[in-house]
């Protein structure tokens, strides 16, 4: 718990790998504080100001000199006019008295700086934070004061995040995840990265001690002291099988996000990330779009003025939707760019972000539901995705640290690869089956006769199969999509039957697992085959629930150890 | 994997009628949410008419179609709070709703995070009470109302009570 001391001295130029190291490691070399119960203040990197204030600062020196610039250039201009004898433009008296007082315009900007400046080493000399062993307290402000700490038993996960920014500087921040949600989380900006991962590791050990649920912080501290040993690759842990060829030798650095204990497990090249986000349906529609505008005016007026009449008229038309689309893949790819996947035992670590590296952790015990699909564009590569449900993780936008895709692109093989890493109690050929089966398995439960023409290419796939674990849906023909839900994990359970469905005897299933991407759910089924699911589920889950007090994993605390 | 469609235990839940003691909720919740359905309406039919006095008697269409989806509301509604049962298991809470657009909802006790019992002003006034039951997931709760206030009480208890001794992890 009080492993390590913090620092004490805010500037103190820190050296975690030597300082902090295995020495700390251990608790026993530094002395707790002065009083020796409180850990004392420590203080953001002194850059930060110019990470967190200097947008600001930028944007307004920008605004100053182009307005500057722009009435410079327009006095010339009107000067002339003035020697002419013409009044001059009153609307923008007051620029042009700065230009006429070149010195006091200047003398302003100067003030205003100066100001900003001051303002943010007042709020950067304000910004304290500290980890005790019950709390993470993060103070901010001067004027208005806010005070925010996560207890460490609501400690979820602590990530490190380096916006493009920040890695130029050589900077990281630290988001403590609290179970309290995105508002309750503590964000650490920015530290130094070696210091940020010391930081991480003090606050996962503390979590680990005074936290009963953050489990995935006990492998991380089983493990920490392997992170500042200094060699890049823990002792006792296996190299990759050759998974990380593609990582282009970054052995225990990944993405500079400083080292990381896990195992390697997979790792998307960013160009099959690029070509499986462009392969969407979006821009096959846009594709289409084109095309069919280039084909119709070209058929009906003639080659030459066709096509002129295509690329002048039409396409400008779409440009606009041409750019939204385009923008929402980049924004994909920026998100799972550097795609890469660590096991830590009892959790898997994902690396991703284009430009803005960081971190996400998922305890295995946390995953709820997981999912791949296959979108009809990816048939052709045999490419899936993979994405789970995390409890307490929402996966949305706003929060980009809350990945909740295991895999944006990958073989069918790492897809389940991924699958049976997270859940070692899918089996791999039963997944295959899902997947990739026809239609009419034994042991699958499909679409009613009565509605098979609702699902005319589908109906002989969509449907559920129960294991001893867990349930397997599936569903699509073209597109493909299959869901794993262990018995264990299930919430509730919903039958929906709306008034065509009740004409034709079936009702649909829903399968209620945690908020996120994945919603397991069968259509059409006959109602007598719901009402026997909902039966039988009912006292499989019941039955789970009662076995299980550990992980989606099946194995207890022994998993940690293993891998 | 095993086959389910053969492995049918005894009277299981279902869609609709069924062996469980399935209780209805108090018929009490139809005044109750006519005169909500009153309140809503009754706004723009008194603005419907008193424009067709004054300036044109072309909004009386309005107020037409307005009394039209009253009457509608007037049958609606008996129809669906009889619709609304619900069933105490060994292991869950079945709610089902609804007549033309039916569900069922099955919720273990050992998922459940807390119980909410509500009572506005005017279920309060009708001696109602609602209930709404919250798990992990937002799509699973199961919203109970027009319950006497005492069965309320009562079942909020119970349900607590369960939920505590099922509890279940996450």
């Amino acid at each position: 718990m009080s492993g390590s001391a913090p620092d004490g001295m805010p500037s103190a130029p820190v050296g975690p790998s030597g300082a902090v190291g295995q020495s700390g490691e251990t608790g026993t070399s530094r002395p707790v504080g002065e009083s020796g119960a409180e850990p004392a203040w420590e203080r953001l990197s002194p850059w930060s100001l110019l990470l967190r204030g200097g947008v600001v600062l930028v944007a307004i020196l920008g605004w100053l000199i182009s307005t500057l610039f722009n009435d410079f250039i327009r006095g010339l201009s009107i000067g002339s006019e003035w020697f002419g004898g013409a009044p001059p433009d009153v609307q923008d008296a007051g620029v042009q008295g700065a230009i006429a007082y070149p010195l006091f315009a200047l003398g302003l900007l100067v003030a205003v700086v100066a100001a900003a400046v001051a303002a943010s080493a007042l709020t950067w000399r304000f910004t304290r934070f500290r980890i005790t062993p019950t709390q993470v307290e993060l103070r901010r402000g001067w004027v208005f004061r806010q005070q925010r700490q996560v207890p460490m038993e609501r400690v979820q996960a602590v990530e490190i995040g380096r916006p493009i920014l920040a890695q130029i500087l050589g900077l990281a921040q630290v988001v403590v995840q609290s179970a309290g949600g995105v508002q309750a989380h503590v964000r650490l900006a920015y530290l130094p990265l070696a210091r940020a991962h010391e930081v991480r590791d003090r606050i996962q050990r503390a979590a680990a001690v005074g936290g009963v649920p953050a489990t995935q912080s006990t492998t991380e501290a089983a493990a920490a002291p392997a992170n500042h040993s200094g060699v890049t690759v823990p002792a006792g842990v296996g190299q990759p099988a050759g998974a990380m060829a593609t990582a282009g030798g970054l052995p225990g650095d990944l993405l500079g996000l400083g080292p990381d204990s896990g195992i390697p497990v997979l790792a998307v090249p960013n160009t099959r990330l690029v070509l499986g986000t462009l392969l969407h349906g979006s821009v096959v529609f846009l594709l289409l779009l084109a095309g069919g505008w280039v084909a119709l005016t070209t058929g009906l007026i003639g080659r030459r003025w066709g096509m002129a009449l295509a690329i002048g008229v039409g396409l400008p038309g779409l440009v606009p939707i041409a750019l939204a689309i385009l923008a929402n893949r980049a924004s994909q790819v920026l998100n799972h760019g550097n795609f890469r996947l660590t096991d830590h035992g009892r959790a898997v670590r994902v690396l991703h972000g284009l430009t803005n590296h960081r971190t996400t952790t998922i305890p295995l015990e946390r995953i709820q539901a997981l999912e791949i699909t296959q979108p009809l564009w990816w048939r052709p590569m045999g490419w899936w995705r993979a994405r789970v449900n995390v409890a307490g993780v929402h996966g949305d936008a706003d929060n980009p640290t809350n990945e909740t895709v295991v895999l944006p692109v990958g073989t069918l093989d790492q897809a389940l690869a991924v699958l049976t890493l997270l859940d070692p109690a899918l089996r791999d050929a039963e997944l295959r089956e899902a997947a990739l089966g026809p239609g009419g398995e034994a042991g699958w439960v499909t679409t009613a006769r009565s509605a098979r023409w609702l699902d005319p290419l589908a109906w002989r796939r969509a449907g559920y199969a129960a294991s001893r674990h867990g349930l397997l849906l599936r569903s699509g023909r073209l597109a493909r999509r299959v869901v794993a839900v262990p018995h264990a994990r299930i919430q509730s359970l919903t039958l929906a039957q709306g008034p065509l469905d009740r004409a034709l005897g079936v009702t649909d299933i829903h399968v209620i697992s945690t908020p996120g991407p994945v919603s397991p759910r069968v259509h059409h089924l006959s109602v007598a085959d719901a009402q026997a699911f909902l039966a039988a589920e009912s006292i499989r889950a019941a039955a789970a629930r009662r076995l299980r007090e550990g992980p989606c994993a099946s194995g207890p605390a022994s998993a940690g150890l293993v891998s | 994997m095993s086959t389910i469609s053969e492995a049918v235990p005894e009277p299981g839940v279902t869609l609709r009628g069924g062996d469980l003691p399935w209780q209805p909720v108090s018929t009490r919740l139809v005044p109750v949410r006519l005169l909500l359905a009153a309140a809503l309406l009754g706004v723009p039919l008194a603005a419907a008419i008193a424009v067709a006095l004054l300036v044109t008697p072309w909004v009386w269409c309005l107020a037409g179609a307005i009394v039209l989806v009253a009457a509608w509301f007037g049958w609606l509604v008996p129809r669906q709070v009889t619709a609304i049962s619900w069933v105490e298991l060994d292991e869950e809470l079945v709610i089902r709703k609804g007549r033309l657009w039916r569900t069922l909802v099955s919720v273990p006790y050992g998922r459940l995070q807390y119980v909410d019992l509500q009572s506005g002003p005017l279920l309060r006034a009708f001696g109602l009470a609602s209930i709404e039951i919250h798990t992990a997931s937002p799509a699973s709760g199961g919203r109970l109302s027009g319950l006497p206030i005492d069965d309320a009480e009562a079942l909020r208890a119970r349900l607590a009570a369960r939920g505590e001794s099922q509890r279940a992890g996450l």
